[in-house]
């Protein structure tokens, strides 16, 4: 019980300091230091939006510029090679260890 | 004027609406702050802190909860930050001031004794309340400091009434257990 109230006396004791008027106008000074704009809120997240879809859009433009940038035909260079021997067929057609 | 209409007002960029928003609550974190730190200036670099925090987020705040809950949060939010922070400070603030003491000890009155055994009480019970664990601390804070019902303490810490009231029973008898040399003396 003693206990309890002096643990009840030291919360009351902080509880009765009260707080700096000038508090308010402290943060709003900082506020104005910072200059940070009350809507700051909503400017950023659309920021954010447009940012973020005009780095897809750059990118999707630079994909296709460079891929146009690639000019002439293509060349098909025929080889000629006899594959036959190439892969060993018989293992596939070889029989004697089927039952 | 209401709560909600002064939110708007702030949000459409009126500074003097928010300074009536911090004048009407300023005292509110103030108190929980003070529950934290058990300083006036700390108190109010929190209490300051959490008001840019909320002009920051303020858009964010849906309404979901009442807006004072939605502030409790952010000033344990901050004051916990704070003190985390502080730590290892107030370790080195601690060692000096018992050197401090040590030196003047011899210096003290007679009259002065009585004085001193309370601020030795005092420091007793800030550094139980320290102690305790971040959610028991936190809960503490709110119903003592604020004198919250149990049902908001729930609502800001987001969990039940009867977590916070285990919480709170927990915290009075580690603080019994603490303190119990005070008493005996």
């Amino acid at each position: 019980m003693k206990l309890d109230k002096q643990i009840e006396d030291f919360i009351r004791k902080e509880k009765e300091v009260k707080v700096n008027p000038y508090l308010a106008t402290r943060v709003l000074a900082k506020l104005e230091e910072k200059n940070e704009p009350v809507v700051f809120g909503t400017i950023a997240p659309i920021w954010k939006k447009v940012a973020v879809a005009a780095s897809f859009a750059l990118v999707i433009a630079m994909g296709l510029g460079l891929g146009s940038m690639v000019k002439g035909e293509k060349k098909y260079i025929p080889i000629n090679i006899n594959d036959v021997h190439l892969e060993n067929l018989n293992l596939y057609t070889f029989t004697d260890y089927e039952e | 004027m209401p709560e909600k209409q002064l939110i708007e007002r702030i949000l459409s960029g009126d500074k003097e609406a928010f300074r009536l928003l911090m004048e009407k609550y300023q005292q509110q974190v103030f108190h929980v702050a003070i529950g934290f730190v058990h300083s006036r200036e700390d108190a109010e670099d929190i209490t300051q802190e959490v008001f840019i925090r909320v002009y920051r987020a303020l858009r964010s705040f849906k309404e979901k909860s009442l807006f004072s809950t939605w502030l409790y949060r952010i000033t344990l939010n901050t004051a916990m930050n704070y003190v985390n922070k502080n730590r290892r400070r107030n370790l080195l603030t601690d060692a000096s001031n018992s050197l401090m003491s040590l030196f003047n000890k011899s210096n003290e009155e007679r009259d002065a004794q009585q004085k001193l055994e309370t601020t030795e009480i005092e420091k007793n019970i800030q550094k139980a309340i320290d102690e305790l664990p971040e959610k028991q601390r936190k809960a503490f804070i709110l119903s003592k400091y604020e004198d919250l019902p149990q049902r908001e303490i729930a609502e800001i810490m987001q969990t039940s009434e009867g977590a916070v009231e285990q919480l709170l029973v927990r915290a009075k008898k580690s603080l019994q257990k603490k303190l119990a040399h005070i008493v005996g003396n």
